[in-house]
């Protein structure tokens, strides 16, 4: 299975399509308060050194 | 649907009344209180309205307290680390920096599985619930739906899908008049429709389309389809076909499935877009 990806629509700053390992753990905390279990699993991946 | 941009008011992302009060009297500042009076009418009206069943149901929008949401997050979060081996106490921990580092929504209104959460204090929350019930009619989402409107967040002045979840992230410039390139590199309906809904609009294509069928080889439809998707020279040629995915199923959505653009109707045809009969 490829991993999840954001898909930014903004061409202001560039945007791009990222991959979920990319993000910063600002961003990923806040798509994990919102409901997105794939941050909650990639906050779980660093968090056991992977 | 009545596609008037005056029905439904601009989101303006600095309220007037936070500049100092010089635009008071502006018709920034007017349309701003309709637009805030128009979803604090309709969040009372909300009670009346709920569906008593946990299934989606057109206009049958709920609110959540954002206190008990956001602590259910968190809790959920808590769980998963545990379900993903991490050690209680490192759960633990975790758990608190990001309680720490996040703030609860100011509203939270659900319809079934589905979830609009919002980071501002006022807002068109029923027009916003309104396009979300219109594009699930026109393309049902198979899981649960959670989009957020908030400021700080990726993708100034536009939408950022998480893929292939249906987590979908607004900015909330989204409520401002788009620039005149944003116009001019969208679909034609981009011009006619308020600039919300259009972003509205292409993130459900991502979401709708997934990863799946646009990881197939180039069709000729979707080279039909790059010169209405924007700046495609940073993209590689899976984001130009997710790109003009969404650019398309947009423009069908707006046309009422009756597109101009030859590309369009055959990306409709191809991906069997229907409207409900």
């Amino acid at each position: 299975m490829s991993e999840p990806i954001l898909v930014s629509d903004g061409f202001a700053d560039g945007g791009s399509s990222t991959p979920i390992s990319e993000l910063d753990e600002p961003t990923l905390y806040r798509l994990a308060v919102l409901g997105s279990d794939e941050a909650v699993e990639e906050i779980a991946r660093r968090a056991n050194g992977d | 649907m009545d596609w008037d941009p005056a029905r439904h008011p601009r989101w303006p992302a600095d309220a007037p009344e936070h500049r100092g009060g010089q635009f008071a009297d502006s018709p920034l500042a007017n349309e701003y209180r309709a637009f805030q009076a128009a979803g604090q009418v309709w969040l009372r009206s909300l009670s009346r309205r709920a569906h008593p069943k946990g299934r989606w149901w057109p206009g049958r929008w709920s609110a959540v307290d954002p206190e008990v949401y956001h602590k259910e997050q968190l809790s959920h979060i808590r769980d998963s680390f545990l379900q993903n081996g991490i050690r209680p106490d490192l759960a633990r921990q975790y758990t608190q920096e990001i309680a720490g580092t996040t703030t609860p929504p100011t509203v939270v209104l659900q319809n079934g599985p589905h979830r609009l959460v919002f980071q501002a204090p006022h807002g068109d929350y029923g027009g916003v619930a309104e396009m979300f019930d219109v594009l699930h009619q026109a393309a049902p989402i198979s899981t649960p739906a959670r989009l957020l409107f908030a400021r700080d967040i990726p993708g100034q002045h536009h939408g950022t899908t998480l893929m292939p979840s249906a987590t979908v992230m607004f900015d909330m410039g989204i409520f401002q008049p788009p620039s005149q390139a944003d116009v001019e590199t969208s679909m034609p309906s981009a011009a006619r429709v308020p600039w919300w809904q259009y972003v509205m609009a292409h993130e459900w294509g991502h979401v709708v389309g997934g990863d799946h069928r646009l990881l197939d080889p180039p069709m000729p439809m979707m080279q039909g389809l790059s010169g209405y998707v924007y700046r495609t020279d940073w993209m590689d040629e899976a984001e130009r076909r997710r790109e003009a995915y969404a650019e398309a199923f947009a423009e069908w959505f707006f046309t009422d499935g009756h597109p101009s653009i030859e590309a369009v109707r055959e990306a409709a045809l191809a991906f069997r877009w229907e409207f409900p009969g």
